[in-house]
């Protein structure tokens, strides 16, 4: 049965959801999104044109790229997450949000105090040099607080849920919540050098330090950026394709398989130092050995669309969250291949890695997010359907394009970068200094800002068409009066 | 619950936003000091933002009343909102 998004916003009054505040974190990830992306631009263009850096301590590269990943990460895919996971957890348990509004309003509020504590901190130079951890303590402190009461809230909803079954997106939404919080308390354990002063030091220090800090950076990836969004793929996927998940089973070895390897796979981020060898080697075979979750992951999401492949030919939302699949299977691949030491060895500080992060930033975090706004906010201001799927339409192929120019350009420029440096000529000295290498990339600098651009380009574009639809408006009255399925999500 | 809940989170809120001016008041550098500010504007947004949605609950309850009574009058044979 097809009903309207505006009979599910009906049915969601009726069981007393809590929506007021998805529709908070939603148009905080739009916003956010904007900024990440705008940042990213200006940063690729400083690195192409190092004039912009504006000779201004606050316009550095080095101040700004923080600022980005942070923007990117954490505010656009956290109130993404948020979002999504608040909304699923009450409909898959058909409870409304454990402690009410005003505990769900703490955590909104409370989430975007941290983004600007962290931004702000960012471009006044206060940082703690860990990479996607750089905050001071004060601020680690405000998201411990934050992060804890988004578990009570997700925990207390799932515990008085009327459905017997946690859904297997719960599942992944949980290990995000729980892990995360692990993760950010184990790296964060510092000394303030004052109560009234912003600098600490880490409890640890060399390579324990090291070994810490990429046991935390390599399973953000894993946890926030992996286990959070295929919450999203395992809940709205078959929700657009109107299918259930096309193996439940798989999903909950996916599930177990993934928790328990990517935990380990820290080390391949330390291969060629100072840690130990065995070390070394066992993150890189635990981060060969997660291709098999990754790739069982995506074919559960591929082939849920078994029986509604002609969708994607009506329903660009669809084709959306099917392309960031596509896309979570690629960079899945590339990440286990890169963790090989011989690849490493060649990939290692190049601008392979920056592409390899933002095929899987570009293509599979952020492409599954648009999806998930795209579904939701006609549900959630109970619209017939979005503004424009025309808009929908520019958007994607505008975004796919500038994803295809960033990823190939990085791809180049890293490889050469790597070949560049380990050139040695017949007399044993390097080939080419370092100077020449930066020279020999900056045509890719400028393509990858052209790509950045692209993609900026489209995520205005969803703005304007969120905002429309938010507003009421209907750009193709036809089709909503037609009732074409691709505007209605499925039950 | 939830009323109760709410003026608990206000009431720790409310305090976090005076322990925010006390760091901001204090503070030894510009990060501790727009944290402090931070959080107490936080803690005024928040606190105000729970009192405006008290008051909005409280007039929607009334005006959902007002109805009711409207309902009450009309099955009585009176047509129309008696004013005083």
């Amino acid at each position: 049965m097809t009903v309207t998004a505006l009979s599910l916003g009906a049915e969601a009054e009726h069981a007393g959801y809590n929506e007021a505040v998805i529709r908070k974190f939603t148009v905080a990830a739009a916003f956010w999104g904007v900024v990440a992306f705008l940042v990213g631009v200006v940063i690729a263009l400083q690195l192409a044109f190092p004039v912009l850096n504006l000779g201004l301590e606050w316009t550095t590269f080095g101040r700004l790229r923080p600022v980005h990943t942070s923007a990117a990460i954490f505010a656009f895919g956290g109130n993404v997450l948020f979002a999504t996971s608040l909304y699923v957890v009450q409909r898959t348990s058909r409870a409304s949000l454990f402690g009410g509004p005003a505990v769900a309003e703490f955590l909104f509020w409370g989430y975007q105090l941290f983004i600007v504590l962290a931004a702000s901190g960012y471009v006044m130079g206060i940082t703690e040099g860990k990479e996607y951890a750089e905050p001071e303590w004060y601020t680690d402190l405000w998201l411990t607080i934050v992060w804890v009461v988004y578990l009570v809230v997700y925990l207390g909803t799932l515990m008085r849920r009327k459905e017997p079954h946690i859904f297997v997106a719960n599942w992944f939404y949980l290990a995000f919540i729980v892990t995360i919080a692990m993760l950010h308390i184990g790296n964060n354990i510092s000394l303030p050098v004052s109560l009234f002063g912003a600098k600490s030091y880490s409890a640890l220090s060399g390579v324990q330090d090291a070994m810490l800090q990429w046991w935390y950076g390599h399973n953000a990836v894993g946890f926030f950026l992996t286990a959070g969004f295929l919450g999203i793929m395992y809940y709205f996927i078959p929700k657009r394709a109107g299918r259930p998940v096309y193996s439940y089973r798989l999903s909950i070895v996916h599930f177990w398989a993934l928790i328990f390897l990517y935990i380990w796979a820290g080390p391949h981020h330390l291969l060629y130092t100072a840690l130990p060898d065995w070390t070394q080697t066992l993150g890189m075979t635990f981060s060969i050995i997660l291709w098999m979750p990754s790739w069982g992951g995506m074919i559960n999401g591929l082939m849920t669309l078994s029986g509604a492949w002609d969708k994607l030919r009506t329903d660009p939302v669809l084709r959306m969250l099917v392309t960031s699949v596509a896309f979570y299977g690629m960079s899945t691949f590339e990440g286990p291949m890169m963790s090989i030491r011989s690849v490493n060895a060649l990939s290692h500080y190049t601008d392979w890695t920056i592409g390899h992060v933002h095929s899987g930033a570009l293509g599979w975090v952020a492409f599954v997010s648009f999806g998930a706004l795209y579904h939701l906010v006609p549900v959630l201001w109970k619209r017939q359907g979005l503004y424009s799927l025309r808009l929908v339409n520019y958007h994607f192929w505008i975004a796919t394009i500038g994803i295809v120019l960033y990823i190939t350009a990085m791809w180049v420029s890293g490889i050469m970068q790597g070949l560049m440096w380990r050139t040695y000529d017949d007399q044993g000295f390097l080939q080419y200094s370092f100077i020449e290498t930066v020279e020999a990339m900056h045509p890719f600098y400028v393509i990858r800002a052209l790509g950045g651009v692209l993609f900026l380009l489209g995520a205005l574009i969803m703005a304007y068409n969120l905002w429309r639809t938010i507003r009421g408006d209907v750009a193709e009255p036809a089709r909503v009066a037609a009732g074409q399925p691709a505007t209605t999500p499925a039950e | 619950m939830d009323g109760t809940l709410k003026w608990i989170a206000s009431g720790v809120v409310g305090i976090l936003g005076v322990v925010g001016l006390f760091f901001a008041a204090n503070a030894h550098d510009r990060g501790i000091y727009v944290f402090g500010l931070g959080l107490a504007g936080f803690a005024v947004i928040y606190v105000f933002a729970q009192m405006k949605q008290g008051f909005d609950a409280r007039d929607r309850a009334g005006s959902a009343g007002e109805r009711e009574s409207d309902v009450a009058t009309a099955g009585h044979g009176l047509i129309g909102k008696v004013t005083p």
